[in-house]
């Protein structure tokens, strides 16, 4: 039976008036597991959410089987978490901070020693950390969720800032961590060198999940979802059933639907966006590898 | 070259041993004057009349020159005995004498070497045209030499800071690893991320600058005035550049580091914010504090060392009384700022905001009850300042009076203190303020997300 590392049932997060998660039900097992979606889809939230950074508005997120709100000290003791927008003390050596991490897990030096070394760190982790550019301070953010032995990685856009030789180390790491850890939590723009290790993946738009399940190319194929609004709510829901379309679904002012596209529905309703997993997928990939 | 922090705390420590160095010079030749003088008057007095005893205390180096100007007006005999005592070695000194003249010929103390010396004045009537007026005026004044004896010793502390320098390098160097291991660790990154050590160099230097003094004094019969070596009308200014130093602290470990994010680099690691919260809360004690402590301690060592080695009880009792008064002024700063620093979340709102309400209370705005004024109440705490507002300078008691003073005892100073905030004495006062402050400020850390 396969764990279920990260469950979550009926997830809100509202910031302010600012919706930023609805209604997310997820199951997460092992593996490695991708979350897409673009600028503000909400994928951070959901990391931060699930190691208890922050508290939901609704529903409910389970790490581990605890709540993370309530336990994060005992969760983070299992999950090694590097976010984008981790902020590194300027007036603390790169070394010392990386020194600090492990005696904070009383974890092994000699593992973060040879991580560092592979990352090609130790070159420059003795001078401060202000003098750091933005990719070596990115390596040393990796190094500290990687230099120990987690259960569960998460890992927010592990490759922006990253040049090739360090995506292709980080790939190496990861591939070798993946057999070993229950859990591998990537959410990313891009991701390279990794693809035929993914076992699931989830898409989020607009704070929504569009898309949870194994990654199958036919599946993916097919899936396209449509987002549209309209004044004639009657009208548009009968042609979408005339046409076949059985996945409809409402968030706020939005309709969500799978399925063939009415021909004559620019009459009735605007659509604003398409999703088509499988360009997203690729666009993923294939935009990594020409960044690299 | 590159400095490391025990690079620069060395620096300091032998930055502070050159002003010492000066300060034991420059006293030279300066005079130096009982605060209270006796005096003590009785109208058509018949006899018998009992013995006039005055006592006090002086802090004095080696050759200082301390003179008794006695005169006892409206008698025709009298007699006059003065006793000094050392209280570190219990070394005796006496002068007694006998005048026919209302003045007498003034003794001449010239202290043989560097102590904590109680004194007893001793005049009586052996004649007088009774019933008669009679009255009497004591005066002790002192001229300073140089306090060879503290720069004799200055080679010694920096012997000291030398060792303990190369200790630490020592030990750094075996190991980085020491310093951030367990709560030596965790205190370390709070010191080294917010650079709070700075703060420790700014109270240091503010300490050694305004406070520290090596001069020579004399006072009534108070022996906690030498709780702390220094001049009491500099304390307000101290308290005042010491409470903006101690907010802009506790900003920095809370507001700064939620800004900046340094906050969620914690969350990420198996840290409890419990824990966080009193790690942080130390910081500010170790640094407002520990400063205050070191120095006032190698004031004590380089001047009195005897009476800190034999009699060690009553220095300590006197010494504790001094770091209870600091440590409860650090408290009061402390919960003037904490609940801000902790809510609010953006450096520049919080600092004002911190910053603010307790400037307003010390400067006695028309804006706070007159109650409230932290000015009248910090003097007023002032062990110091008690005592010389409330004394009236001469005794009349009957006989000698070696170490029969009121003990006070340090929890009745607590409960029962004359500065009060409505009902409460002002200790008791910054007792419950710090303890309610913290909590709150506590509880808001505790449920504050991190996103």
């Amino acid at each position: 039976m396969v764990e279920e590392l990260i469950v979550s049932r009926g997830l809100w997060k509202r910031f302010g008036s600012t919706v930023a998660l609805r209604d997310i039900n997820l199951i997460i097992n092992g593996g490695l597991h991708l979350i897409l979606g673009p600028n503000g889809s909400g994928k951070s939230t959901f990391l931060k959410l699930s190691c208890g950074l922050i508290k939901p508005t609704g529903g409910s997120i389970y790490t581990l089987g605890l709540n993370p709100w309530r336990n994060r000290v005992k969760i983070i003791k299992r999950v090694g978490v590097a976010f984008e927008d981790i902020a590194l003390p300027d007036w603390l050596s790169g070394r010392d901070f990386l020194r600090y991490v492990v005696e904070r897990r009383r974890s092994d030096w000699s593992l973060m020693l040879e991580m560092a070394r592979e990352f090609g760190v130790t070159s420059y982790w003795d001078k401060m950390i202000r003098g750091y550019s933005s990719g070596m301070r990115k390596k040393i953010i990796l190094l500290s969720a990687l230099g120990w032995r987690p259960e569960i990685l998460i890992l927010d856009e592990p490759y922006t800032l990253l040049d090739r030789k360090s995506i292709e180390v980080l790939n190496g790491i990861l591939k070798r961590t993946i057999g070993e850890i229950g859990l591998v939590l990537v959410a990313s723009h891009i991701f390279s060198g990794l693809e035929s290790y993914v076992n699931s993946l989830t898409i989020l738009f607009d704070g929504e999940v569009i898309l949870h399940g194994s990654i199958d190319d036919k599946s993916l194929d097919r899936y396209r979802v449509y987002i549209c609004r309209t004044k004639d709510p009657v009208t548009l829901l009968m042609k979408l059933h005339e046409s076949g379309v059985s996945e409809v679904w409402l968030r706020g002012e939005n309709i969500y639907f799978r399925g063939r596209v009415p021909h004559d529905i620019q009459d009735y309703a605007e659509i604003s966006t398409i999703l088509d997993v499988k360009l997203l997928y690729e666009d993923m990939i294939i935009g990594a590898r020409e960044r690299t | 070259m590159k400095l490391k922090i025990i690079d620069v705390l060395l620096i300091s420590f032998l930055l502070s041993a050159v002003y010492i160095y000066w300060l034991a010079i420059t006293v030279d030749g300066s005079q130096f004057s009982s605060n209270i003088s006796g005096q003590e008057t009785i109208s058509n007095a018949r006899p018998p009349v009992n013995a006039s005893v005055y006592t006090g205390y002086i802090l004095t180096a080696e050759d200082d020159r301390i003179s008794f100007d006695i005169v006892y007006l409206g008698v025709k005999k009298w007699y006059l005995e003065i006793n000094i005592v050392d209280l570190a070695t219990g070394e005796r000194f006496s002068f007694s004498s006998t005048y026919s003249s209302p003045r007498s010929q003034t003794p001449l103390f010239i202290t043989p070497h560097a102590g904590y010396y109680y004194y007893n004045i001793t005049a009586k009537v052996l004649d007088a045209d009774f019933p008669t007026d009679l009255r009497l005026i004591i005066k002790l004044s002192g001229s300073q030499a140089i306090k060879l004896e503290i720069i004799d010793r200055l080679p010694y502390f920096v012997s000291m800071v030398f060792i303990a320098y190369v200790v630490v390098k020592y030990i750094s160097k075996r190991s980085d690893a020491v310093f951030w291991r367990g709560f030596l660790g965790e205190l370390n990154w709070e010191f080294k991320t917010t650079n709070a050590w700075l703060f420790f160099l700014a109270i240091f230097y503010l300490y050694l600058l305004i406070i520290f003094d090596l001069r020579s004094f004399t006072v009534g019969d108070y022996k906690y005035y030498l709780l702390h070596i220094m001049s009491l009308s500099k304390v307000l200014d101290f308290f005042l550049i010491y409470f903006v130093i101690i907010s802009m602290l506790v900003v920095l470990l809370f507001s700064y580091k939620w800004e900046t994010g340094l906050e969620r680099t914690d969350d990420i690691l198996p840290r409890g914010r419990l824990k966080r919260f009193l790690t942080k809360y130390l910081t500010v004690v170790l640094t407002g504090y520990v400063p205050i402590v070191v120095l006032s301690f190698i004031n004590y060592m380089l001047w009195i060392p005897e009476l800190m080695t034999r009699r060690p009880i009553f220095f300590i009792d006197i010494y504790i009384r001094g770091l209870l008064y600091y440590f409860l002024i650090l408290l009061l700063c402390i919960s003037l700022c904490i609940i801000q620093a902790v809510a609010i979340s953006k450096t520049s709102i919080s600092l004002l905001s911190s910053i603010l309400p307790g400037l307003l209370l010390y400067l006695e705005s028309p804006l706070v009850p007159p109650d409230l004024y932290l000015r009248p109440l910090l003097f007023n705490l002032d062990p110091k300042h008690e005592y010389l507002s409330g004394m009236e300078g001469l005794f009349w008691v009957d006989g000698w009076r070696y170490f029969t003073m009121p003990e006070d005892n340090i929890l009745n100073w607590i409960l029962l203190h004359n500065a009060k905030v409505g009902m409460l004495s002002f200790p008791i006062f910054i007792i419950i303020l710090s303890l309610s402050s913290t909590i709150i400020a506590l509880m808001i850390y505790l449920i504050k997300e991190n996103p």
